[in-house]
């Protein structure tokens, strides 16, 4: 007589939920690197006691906290994908052993992935905070908890869910109002002694969320009881948005309705199981590439690049579109950083001085902290302080760059005790505490600062004392002050001749290079702006030769000259950018429409 | 264990307890003769009778120890990390007992088992109370906004009260909030946001918005003073402007490219102004009324071109109208103060003690964004001949901006950026009955050095108030989101 096959159900349903966070893990590490490297450099936790006092004794302190705590891990590579893994496979486990109780089929397991996986997805943008995450943990850990008091009296039950219920929504946030949806229809479910009394959760719930928003310590009611307090304030909370919390419910209901059905074999159930993998995993991929905003995550590979330093990074970053100002920005910032800037200027295709530095920036934090970034690169620090302090403006307390920025600004401007505050605040950092540290010997020391090679150059780019205002008359003015202030700031010189290249205007090139020529400004011509000069003056070599213009420019303008007369001989229509390869890092090249 | 004898226990471990954090008296064996560093610098101040324990930290490691000495009474404190934390049960024993007197502090360290002390110092007690709170706002400085808020300290404690955060609010900036005569039972603030823009208008607790702009005015109310019999609010409308100095000591500006007066009767809801207040040729900003609600104070610049071009140009001076607070009339005649284009600075912020007998005003180079100026200093100006004279005690290299006077006139809350050029900070002086300014002490708090070092906002509008504000931040969030009254022009 064959026996039947025993299963030990915990150990498959510890496998499936071991070998889906895996795969997630991977699929994150491989989709959404640097979305968990961005999380880490917009949060600030500061290791001391009163910081994390002001945090914890917020509504859902503890969850915040909690994240935050993750988060500055995230600078690490693996870790966030890693992490976030792990609390999925937590809260699913805890959900497996919660809900066995109810139908211990562990074909339907991978339903139980579905809540979470939606705020996976919610995360890949940047205004879900990943508290909704581990808030999600937060509650699959509680119901669990909840479902081991089965066997006291209800009076009991009631008092422990009631207790989970306040203790969870004051320290996680509104998910205690999920735990108490989701408490009382486990009880139903179970049919437990006056399940019905399980309403009084959300009464808990409701009750000390009305007395929050009354004493202004939580916004509003939709703040108070639902997702949005997981999300940035702005946030209009879209039916996506709350798919987390229905999605929890809905797998409840289906789980119980499943157990209601008459039990089927073996090789049914596994099928069963298989397709909901497929069915979850599919489904999740296909949305989760949907939610996936490329522009922004490209975004965040350069700003990654940009606070790494990490500058073949920025010039090897895929879909980066020198037709997006932003995207231009980054590349000849990195170009400059690797001196390379006029060198490799029109080996990209620039549109013109915004795609150098666009001055017609919005509002945003992101553009604010780039843009802060390469004028603290130019030597301009007036500007960079107005920038990071108009991007702190919007993340409060800042950012690990921006306080960075503001650092090193202030000990350029000798502001030594605002930078020493700053410094500090750094330095109870877990990431970096290092770098504040290293900051400490130029405090107060003006002989360190001027003989940094960094703010030192930045310190004699100041110009003189004076009432005139920043950016007030456009990029190139702003570049001129700096050079004018410290001629030997190559990078501004850099910067200045290409923004006078990317004008293409051969007057004002020609007026730049006739007033600057051989002054501490424009002491030599670089190659880039010798082919200028020998585009605009090609009739008068006297002129070339007496502003420098090399024979081998010369040359080679008369080898181009005469492949372009070929070309537009050969096809007088065609454009014969494509066939003047070896001319692409010329600005000739850049010249031709 | 019987639950007698537990009790027992609990008891006797509870006295021990107690016991053992009691401070044991010691005894100083020798003089150091060297003066003992500390933070905050409350040496040889007068302090109010009923202020906040004057909890201060010692900058030098070791163990130390405080002996308060009075005429009357004394007290011992055991330094904690360097913190003197003045128990406010025997501060206000020792504050009562020595009213009128000095209190001696003598901070000793303890060295191979001996108390040595420094050279001791003294804060006088002085019988002219201080106003019970002080309203603020803390905002990051710089003009940030994510997280800023209106607060009030009770300033014989330690606790700190909500009135308004912007969280409720989209996160907008909150501007210069007014009182009637330090009444806090009133109160007006404007916000600017989205969904809650408008005047956040507050009567024993009860919240009204207004909107402030009319089609004949520039702007919302922007920098408000009430008038002291309370129908009135006087305030300017301004169109702002923020930019940053190429290089200057003073990193950043604050400028006006317009800007009127115009006065808000809250009994008829209605705005006006006449063509003093609101020259087309001129900017008017930053109005006071007198004590007696008599006079009212503006600081008026000519207009500038292309100001963002000639900053340097912008010079403000001090005139006063006469107003009539029975028909609501404002007079024809301007009285010239200070003259801007004479002196060469400019001034700001005029506020006179409540007697009517001392005008403190802020004078810079420039503007009258004074709160941004280093140079900026605290000067007496006397209402008769306009003679004006720094305030040397009050006055240091940084900051020294916007004040308010206390109910009896015999204190003054300045702010100042003295400690780290960037955080403003509420320092208070005592003002005799002559008028002499006396060295002043900075808000004390239960830690100064951590609460100042950490803290990331800096306190701004610092005003004296005589009792605590009551109104739910929830009213006035709900109020501000509400369509609220428009207010009308009276022309």
């Amino acid at each position: 007589m064959k026996r039947p096959m025993k299963i030990n159900k915990n150990l498959i349903a510890l496998i499936i939920t071991a070998i889906g966070a895996l795969l997630l893990g991977v699929q994150l590490q491989a989709d959404q690197a640097y979305m968990f490297f961005y999380r880490e450099s917009q949060q600030l936790l500061f290791l001391d006691w009163s910081y994390i006092s002001e945090v914890l004794l917020q509504f859902g302190g503890v969850g915040i906290f909690v994240s935050q705590f993750l988060v500055q891990f995230f600078i690490h590579p693996v870790v966030g994908a890693a992490t976030t893994a792990v609390i999925v496979g937590v809260s699913v486990w805890m959900l497996w052993l919660t809900m066995r109780k109810i139908n211990d089929n562990v074909a339907l397991l991978p339903l139980l992935f579905v809540p979470s996986l939606f705020v996976v997805m919610y995360i890949a943008t940047s205004y879900h905070h990943y508290t909704g995450l581990v808030a999600i943990m937060f509650m699959a850990i509680a119901l669990w908890g909840y479902s081991l008091c089965r066997e006291q009296s209800y009076k009991v039950r009631v008092g422990i869910g009631a207790a989970i219920t306040l203790v969870l929504y004051l320290l996680v946030g509104s998910i205690g109002m999920l735990f108490a949806m989701c408490a009382l229809l486990f009880d139903a479910m179970l049919k437990r002694e006056k399940w019905y009394l399980g309403a009084i959760y959300a009464a808990i719930a409701c009750v000390a969320g009305s007395y929050l928003v009354h004493t202004g310590d939580i916004i509003d009611y939709e703040f108070a009881y639902t997702p949005k307090f997981y999300n940035e304030f702005y946030v209009e909370m879209t039916p996506f948005l709350h798919m987390a919390w229905v999605a929890m419910v809905a797998v409840m209901a289906v789980i119980y309705a499943a157990g209601l059905i008459k039990r089927m074999s073996l090789w049914i159930n596994g099928a069963l199981g298989a397709i909901l993998c497929i069915a979850v995993a599919g489904w999740y991929l296909q949305r989760h590439e949907k939610e996936v905003n490329p522009g922004f995550y490209s975004y965040m590979e350069l700003y990654h690049h940009m606070v790494t330093e990490n500058w073949d990074g920025i010039l090897s970053t895929p879909n980066v579109s020198m037709q997006n100002a932003l995207n231009a920005n980054f590349v000849n910032f990195a170009l400059s950083k690797k001196g390379e800037l006029l060198d490799k200027l029109f080996l990209y295709p620039q549109i013109n001085a915004s795609s150098l530095l666009n001055e017609n920036f919005g509002t945003f934090v992101e553009e604010h902290s780039v843009y802060s970034e390469i004028y603290y690169h130019l030597g301009i620090v007036s500007q960079t302080l107005e920038l990071s302090l108009a991007a702190m403006a919007g993340t409060y307390p800042g950012t690990p760059l921006l306080l960075q920025q503001f650092v090193r600004s202030r000990i350029v401007l000798g502001d030594y005790d605002l930078a020493g505050k700053f410094v500090y605040r750094l330095s109870k950092t877990y990431a970096y505490k290092d770098w504040a540290e290293r900051q400490q010997q130029f405090l107060h020391n003006d002989v360190a600062v001027e003989a940094d090679p960094e703010y030192g150059l930045k310190r004699r780019t100041l110009p003189e004392l004076s009432s005139e205002f920043v950016s007030m008359n456009g990029l190139l003015y702003d570049l001129m002050k700096a050079l004018t202030a410290n001629p030997d700031n190559e990078v501004a010189r850099e910067y200045t001749i290409a923004c006078v290249l990317l004008q293409k205007n051969f007057d004002f090139i020609r007026a730049f290079v006739e007033e600057y020529y051989s002054t501490p400004v424009l002491p030599t011509l670089p190659v880039r702006l010798q082919e200028a000069v020998v585009t605009y003056s090609e009739r008068d070599m006297d002129y070339c030769r007496r502003y420098g213009v090399s024979e081998e420019v010369i040359s080679r303008f008369a080898s181009f000259r005469q492949k372009i007369l070929t070309l537009r001989h050969r096809q007088p229509s065609a454009n014969p950018k494509s066939q003047m390869s070896e001319f692409r890092d010329t600005f000739w090249y850049f010249m031709l429409n | 264990m019987t639950m007698r004898k537990l009790i027992f226990l609990v008891c006797m471990s509870t006295v021990i307890s107690l016991a053992s954090c009691s401070t044991p008296d010691i005894t100083i064996s020798r003089e150091l003769g060297t003066e003992v560093e500390i933070f905050p610098d409350y040496k040889d101040i007068i302090i109010p009778c009923n202020i906040a324990p004057m909890n201060f930290n010692v900058l030098t490691e070791g163990e130390h120890h405080l002996i308060i000495e009075g005429a009357a009474s004394s007290l011992q404190v055991e330094a904690e990390d360097g913190l003197f934390d003045i128990p406010i049960k025997e501060w206000r024993r020792l504050l009562r007992e020595n009213m009128g007197q000095k209190l001696q502090f003598t901070v000793a360290r303890k060295e191979d088992g001996q108390w040595l002390a420094y050279k001791p110092f003294t804060m006088e007690i002085s019988p002219d109370e201080v106003d019970s709170h002080m309203a603020y706002r803390l905002l990051p400085p710089a003009e940030q906004w994510l997280k800023i808020g209106i607060f009030q300290r009770n300033l014989e404690t330690f606790e700190q009260k909500v009135i308004y955060e912007n969280k409720l609010s989209e996160h907008n900036c909150i501007n210069c909030h007014t009182f009637p005569a330090r009444n806090p039972d009133k109160m007006m603030f404007h916000l600017r946001a989205k969904n809650y823009n408008g005047t956040a208008y507050v009567e024993n607790g009860k919240v009204t918005k207004y909107n402030t702009k009319t089609p004949e005015t520039i702007a919302s109310l922007v920098y408000p003073f009430w008038h002291p019999e309370e129908r009135y609010i006087v305030a300017s409308t301004n169109i702002i402007y923020q930019s940053y100095y190429y290089h200057s000591e003073d990193r950043m500006e604050v400028y006006d490219e317009k800007s009127d007066v115009v006065i808000f009767d809250t009994e008829r809801e209605e705005l006006f102004s006449n063509e003093i207040l609101s020259s087309p040729d001129n900017m008017e900003t930053l109005p006071t009324f007198s004590p007696d609600g008599r006079t009212l104070y503006f600081c008026t610049a000519e207009n500038v071109d292309s100001i963002g071009w000639h900053i340097d140009k912008l010079k403000y001076s001090l005139c006063s109208v006469d107003f009539d607070a029975e028909t609501g009339t404002i007079g024809t005649e301007v009285d010239t103060l200070f003259n801007a284009p004479k002196d060469g600075r400019s001034i700001s912020f005029p506020r006179i003690s409540p007697d009517g007998k001392h005008m403190v005003v802020v004078l810079v180079r420039y503007g009258n964004w004074s709160i941004n100026h280093k140079d900026s200093d605290l000067y007496t100006l006397n209402m008769e001949t306009g003679e004006l004279k720094p305030i040397e005690v009050l006055n240091s290299e940084e900051v020294e901006s916007y004040h308010s006077w206390s109910t009896n006139s015999r204190w003054m809350v300045f702010s100042s950026r003295r400690d780290d050029r960037l955080y403003t900070r509420p320092y208070f002086t005592y003002v005799s009955e002559d008028g002499t300014f006396h060295k002043p002490f900075l808000l004390p708090q239960r830690n100064p050095l951590t609460h100042y070092r950490d803290i990331l906002h800096a306190y701004n509008i610092p005003e004296l108030i005589s009792g605590e504000v009551n109104v739910k931040a929830h009213d006035i969030a709900t109020a501000m989101r509400s369509d609220g009254t428009t207010l009308t022009f009276r022309k």
